[in-house]
Order: structure tokens, then sequence, then C-alpha cells
């Protein structure tokens, strides 16, 4: 089968990874520097020459530099996005091993848990192949990446249950997914070209590789069609032949959920899981240079952002089954305390109306309002959420950390003055949600200043009040002791009266 | 605010993407909202429809479809008066879950609760793969309503909301369905609901005393019944 001579014949890793391709855009950009505004090209000379510093990299500075939006020059956002999610450690020599690690690991998985072998393999019972062996070896993972993946979590469990029965779970998985990957950001072109054919790294076989890789249009459907007719047509393709053989960004998005779901059986495919893949699958995609770049590399790219970032995002998607945690329930009880503090007037409102903050955050929440904004502002937003690193005071009281940044945001929203004025007219409870839910949000500087002063604030405030408590223990043990001592000497002082 | 006579507190449910979403936006929008996303939880609409000589105001919660979005969902269901169960015509799992939906809507809502299966993409003809005959049979068996609609072409979108209200107002008149205040709300994470604040799902309306200030907006669908 193609798909399994592929995996056995190790590719040569192409010498050209991001990096050494970051530098070389960089250098075209500081040639023509004349034609970016100086504002950009400081935004753009900042982000490039903390990344080309020799050594390890600050995470505080990635931070930062991100936190206030990185500029537009996308294999920028990628490195910068890795780096925050932990895909990529902050030791730059390292990156050419864990990108080609990253690539490695995922085909691993793809190979154990599609594997096309699955029925021979089990009535042969043999010995699996080297490379799917490959994937238990878990490279110096970082914590983050170890975390998401326990080794019992592992899918290939073929002991457990018969191979006829994974199959049919499998395709059953399969299609629920692309039904959702399918109808995901379709107002982009790119998301819709179903019919175009990525040159796979099995392309070389066929000369794919000159099949033009551009997203944005569909130049490359005559070449596709030829060499991929059956999965551009409309006829019943094998969800396993979909799966080995991809032939569009909808089979690569649905293969990546399908390798997490059954990597994380606990959590699986839940919708929405989509919305979030398909932000960072842009972002490693739209990288210009992202186009004669190995697609398998890029496809693992965005798994390992996805996986990275599913590790935030994991509580929100827990509490849908109920499975609602402590940390949650207590974030969102601070943050109704927040709009409190900082919009009394509306938080009043809302209140009145029984507008518990569940009802229209949920979506905001669990999809880092991807599906409210359009894809460039949601890829701004997430510049400055990813970046968040919550400020710990120092202290056992988690109370004193400050909130992930969507909350601010989410205040942020409300406090838009049109949004705003909109709702405090409003004395219907399902309009009131609906304003909410359907509030264009295009003023994402608005939005993003107001939620950086109101975060700022609100350490200010959260300092302060660990101040206060740190005083405030001592009190507490005196006054019950002295209050003690008073009722007992009362007592003592009524018998000896009365008496 | 418009004047209407009467609150109904309808709910979407159903498979995912066997067309709720888009059933709603046809019937407040009278347009089909091509490349839509599923439903994150739930959506609210509303509209204010003409039924036997009454303005009834309809709030619609639509719901996600999917499974994992279960109890999220279901704790929008209590004290609804009305709900389409909507299945896919083309997908025969989706008309079999039909019985699942029916029993969460009769346990989770209120006991004399207004059911409507809706058979939606009844333009797909090609692709048929439930007949018109069994599920009209299903559903009287299971003594709910029936009806084929298309989000696409707009065909019995609007009707299968006035059947339903229909049968609602038809209660009320025969004063076997009553009619409460009181506004709630549920916990949404918690899954928790108090039973002393939840929501009757159906409200008499203001209109007498509004009618002179506000003139009711007209329709935009005309409707016949
Ligand atoms: N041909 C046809 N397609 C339809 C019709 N109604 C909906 N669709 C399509 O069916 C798909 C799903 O529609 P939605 O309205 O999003 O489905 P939903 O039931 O709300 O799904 P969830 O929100 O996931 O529960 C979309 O791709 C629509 O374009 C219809 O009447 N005819
Ligand atoms: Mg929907």
């Amino acid at each position: 089968m193609a798909f399994s001579g592929r995996a056995g014949g190790q590719q040569a890793f192409p010498a050209s990874h991001s990096l050494a391709r970051l530098q070389a855009f960089v250098e075209s950009l500081q040639a023509g520097r004349n034609a970016v505004s100086s504002a950009a090209a400081e935004k753009l000379e900042v982000a490039v020459s903390l990344l080309t510093m020799p050594g390890t990299l600050s995470l505080e500075q990635v931070r930062s530099v991100c936190f206030y939006g990185l500029p537009d020059v996308t294999p920028l956002r990628k490195i910068y996005w890795m780096i925050l999610l932990g895909v990529l450690s902050p030791h730059t020599e390292r990156w050419p091993d864990e990108l080609r690690s990253t690539r490695d690991k995922y085909e691993g998985y793809i190979n154990d848990c599609i594997d096309p072998n699955i029925m021979q393999k089990a009535q042969v019972g043999g010995p699996r192949d080297a490379n799917a062996a490959s994937a238990h070896s878990i490279r110096e993972g970082r914590a983050s990446l170890s975390e998401s993946r326990p080794a019992s979590d592992h899918p290939l469990n073929r002991d457990r249950q018969g191979a006829w029965h994974r199959l049919f779970e499998g395709s059953e998985l399969f299609g629920t997914i692309v039904k959702d990957v399918s109808r995901t950001r379709t107002d982009l072109a790119f998301f819709r070209s179903e019919s175009w054919s990525l040159p796979d790294s099995q392309g070389s076989a066929n000369g794919g590789s000159d099949a033009a890789a551009d997203g944005h249009t569909a130049a490359g459907t005559s070449a596709a069609a030829t060499s991929n007719g059956a999965a551009s047509g409309p006829g019943p393709v094998s969800f396993v032949e979909r799966l080995t053989r991809p032939s569009s960004h909808v089979d690569r998005m649905s293969r990546i959920l399908f390798v997490y779901a059954r990597l994380n059986p606990a959590l699986g495919y839940i919708q929405g899981m989509n919305e979030l893949l398909a932000v960072l699958y842009f972002v490693v995609h739209s990288d210009p240079l992202a186009h004669d770049e190995d697609p398998l590399l890029l496809e693992a790219e965005a798994f390992f952002l996805f996986v990275t970032l599913m590790v935030h995002q994991r509580d929100f998607f827990l509490a849908l089954d109920g499975r609602s945690s402590a940390t949650l329930d207590d974030t969102l009880e601070q943050y109704a305390g927040l709009l409190h503090q900082r919009d009394p007037q509306l938080a009043q409102h809302l209140d009145h109306m029984h507008i518990e903050p569940h009802l229209y955050m949920l979506r905001w929440l669990l999809l880092g309002f991807s599906q409210d904004m359009e894809l460039p502002n949601v890829i701004r937003i997430w510049d400055t959420i990813l970046a968040d690193n919550p400020i710990a005071i120092p202290d056992i009281d988690t109370s004193l950390q400050t909130l992930p940044t969507a909350f601010y945001i989410a205040v942020a929203v409300l406090r838009v003055p049109e949004l705003r004025s909109q709702l405090l007219s409003l004395h219907d409870r399902e309009e009131v949600l609906r304003t909410i839910q359907h509030f264009p949000m295009h003023d994402i500087q608005q939005i993003l200043s107001e939620a950086t002063q109101i975060r700022s604030d609100d350490i200010v405030a959260r300092r302060e009040r660990h101040d206060r408590r740190q005083q405030y223990p001592r009190n507490l043990e005196r006054r019950p002791t002295w209050e003690k001592a008073k009722r007992v000497g009362e007592k003592i002082i009524g018998t000896l009266f009365r008496g | 605010m418009d004047a209407y006579d009467y609150l109904f507190k309808f709910i979407l449910i159903g498979d995912s993407a066997v067309g709720k979403s888009c059933i709603l936006t046809s019937l407040i929008e009278n347009k089909f909202k091509k490349g839509s996303s599923h439903t994150i939880g739930v959506e609210f609409g509303s509209k204010i429809i003409n039924v036997s000589g009454k303005r009834v105001k309809l709030q619609i919660w639509d719901t996600a479809g999917q499974e994992r979005y279960r109890s999220v969902t279901r704790s929008y269901y209590r004290g609804a008066a009305g709900a389409l169960i909507v299945y896919d015509i083309t997908n025969r799992d989706t008309y079999h879950h039909l019985i699942n939906w029916l029993a969460d809507a009769r346990t989770l809502a209120r006991a004399d609760i207004s059911i409507i299966a809706v058979g939606n993409k009844s333009d797909l003809k090609d692709k048929r793969a439930v007949t018109f005959l069994e599920a009209s049979r299903c559903a009287q068996e299971n003594e709910i309503l029936f009806l084929e609609t298309s989000a696409l072409t707009g065909e019995g979108v609007e009707e299968v909301f006035v059947k339903v209200a229909k049968m609602i107002l038809n209660k009320i008149e025969d004063g076997m369905q009553h009619i409460e205040e009181g506004l709630g709300y549920h916990g949404l994470f918690s899954g928790l609901i108090d039973p002393a604040t939840m929501m009757s799902g159906v409200h008499a309306g203001a209109r007498s005393l509004l009618n002179e200030a506000s003139p009711a907006e007209p329709a935009s669908r005309c409707i016949s019944c």
C-alpha cells in the first residue's frame, strides 16, 4: 500500500527548514525595506532580531513582543506561536531537530491511528513496523507535550477491541469530523479548496511537487484532478484512503482532528475543535514560504500547535459534559466580580435580566472568539491570548492570579460603547443574549486596548488585595482570642456581681 | 417594543447538521444562510407571527445537535411550550434518533409540550432516504405533528412554526395550558436548575396596553391560516 511504503522509506528531511527560510525571507524584506511603513518595519525588526539572537530566547521577551501583536509576516507568527505554546523550545539551535522530530512523531501517530493494514495485522498478528514503534520513543518532550499524551492514552490497543470494530468506529468518527471541517470558515477560499491537491511527500514519486501549491487559488486543480481523481469527485472514497492520502486542506485538517481524537479518547472529537484548528492551520499554511515546504511537516506543525493549545482549552471542553472543574467555576465567578467592578451599571443590568456570564461566554471561551470575528482579527487577538502568562503573585492563594486574557477581552467586548448602550436599552432577556451573541466584533484595537487596561488595573487591584491580606491574618488571630477573653471575663464579672 | 398577545418559547432540537439553524434563519430573515458553522451551545431568535387572529411572539432557542453539547443544551429545554425535532430526509440515522429527541423533550421540557417532527432538506429529492409516509406514520404513533421543510427554498418553514403555535393556542383556549409569569435562568456549567425560577414558556403579552402606542411590525411573510 502506498502509505506504508512511504512510511517505511524514511525520506531525507528537507535541509531548508523554517528558520533558514525565515532568515532568507527577512533578508529579502530588509532589502526592500522602504516598501514597509516605518512603524511596521520597526515592529518587524524587533520581532525578527529577537528570534535571530544567538543562544537561548527569553520567553518573557517573546511574550511581550507577541502580546502587542505580531507584524503580519506570517512565518514569524507561526514560529512565535510555536514557542509560546511549547512546540519549539527557547533554544534556537535545537529547532531543526525539534521540527524534524515533530514531523516524525506525527507520522508515527498517523500510522498508529489509521493503520491501513489494520485487518491484515489483526489476522497475522505480526510485529509492528519500525516506524510505528518509533512513535513511542518520545524524544525529550516538554512538559506540555508529554502531559497531553500520556502513554496509557495511546489508542493502539487492538487487543481490547476487534479490528473490525475499530475500523467501523474510525469511519464513523472520521465522517463526523469531515462533516464539520467541510463547513468550517467556508467564507475563505483557502478552506473551500476541496478539490485542490497538496503535493504529498508521496507526490515526489509522480512528480507532484510541481503541482501549484497555492491554496488561495484553484490553480492546482487540473494536476490534482488527474492524480487524485478519486478524492476530488463526489464518489465514495473510503475513509482510510482519505486519511492515508489526503488530497485537500479539508482532508488534512480532518486527519489532524482524527489523530487527536484517537490519542485523547477521554476528550475525543468535540465540535469547536475544528474552529480552533482552522486558525492554527491557516497560520501555518498562509506563510508565503509554505508553498514548497513539505506538506507533512506543515501538517505536523499544525497538529502540535493544536495539541498544545488544547492543553489550555481542555477545561472548557470538559465542562460541556458537566465535568466542570472547580477552577472554571471559580474563574467565572471572578469574571462576574470583575465586570461588576469595571461597569457596575451594566453588570447590574445583566444580573437583573438573569444573564449569567456562561450564557454568552461559552462560545467565546471554547473557540477563542474564532466564530465571532473575521479571521485576521481572530489571529491578532490570539497573539495576545497566547502570549498571556497569568501573573502569579507569589502566594499560595490562586485567587491572586490574573484571569486568562480571554476573560478580560470578554469584559472589553461588553464595554464597546455601541454594544453597551444597546444592551442597556434592552429589557428582554433573549434580546439581550441575541444582541451579545450577534455583535460583530470589528473594532479589534478598541477591544484589545480596553482589555489590556482592564487587565493591568486588575493586577493592581489583586496586588492591593494581597497586601491587605498579608496584614489581615494577624488581626484575625488576635481578634477571636481577645473576644473570647472578653466574653469569659464578662461572664466571670456577671456571676460575681449577681452572686 | 413589539406588541403581541402571547409569547411562546420554542426549542429547535435534532442531530447535528440536519439544518436547525438554517430553518431559524429562513424563518427570521427569509433567506438561506450558506456556509454557516455548527452551533455552539444555544442561539436565540424571535419573531412575531399571526395565528388565528392572534399575534404570537415566538422566542426560539436553537440548540447544538452534537451529543457532546447535550448537557449544555438540555438545560434550556425547561419550560418550552413547543419543540421542533428536526431530522434530515437524506440521512436515515438522523430520523432514527428522532425517538431519542422526543423522549428528551418530553422529560425535560413540560409535560404538555407541543411537538412537531420536521423532515428538512425536502429540496434534495433524489437523495431522499426517509419517505414522507413512514415519517408521518411514526409521528402519528407518537402523537406529534409532522411536516417536511426546505430551509433552502423556504418551503414549509413558516407553516411548521404556525402549526405548533396553533396547537398551543388551542390548548390555551381549552384551558389545558396554564399561563404563568416569571423569568428564569438555568445553570449551564453546573447543570443545576432552580425550579422556583423556571420559565413557563408561555406568557400573556401586553398588547392591550401597548397597541396604541407602538404599532405592531407587519409580519414579513404572509401566513394563511
Ligand atoms: N439542500 C439543503 N441543505 C440544507 C438545508 N438546510 C440546511 N442545509 C445544509 O445543511 C448543513 C447544516 O445546516 P445547519 O443549519 O448548520 O445544521 P444544524 O442542525 O443547525 O447543525 P448543528 O448546529 O451542528 O446542530 C448546512 O451545510 C446547510 O447548508 C435544506 O433545506 N436543504
Ligand atoms: Mg445549528
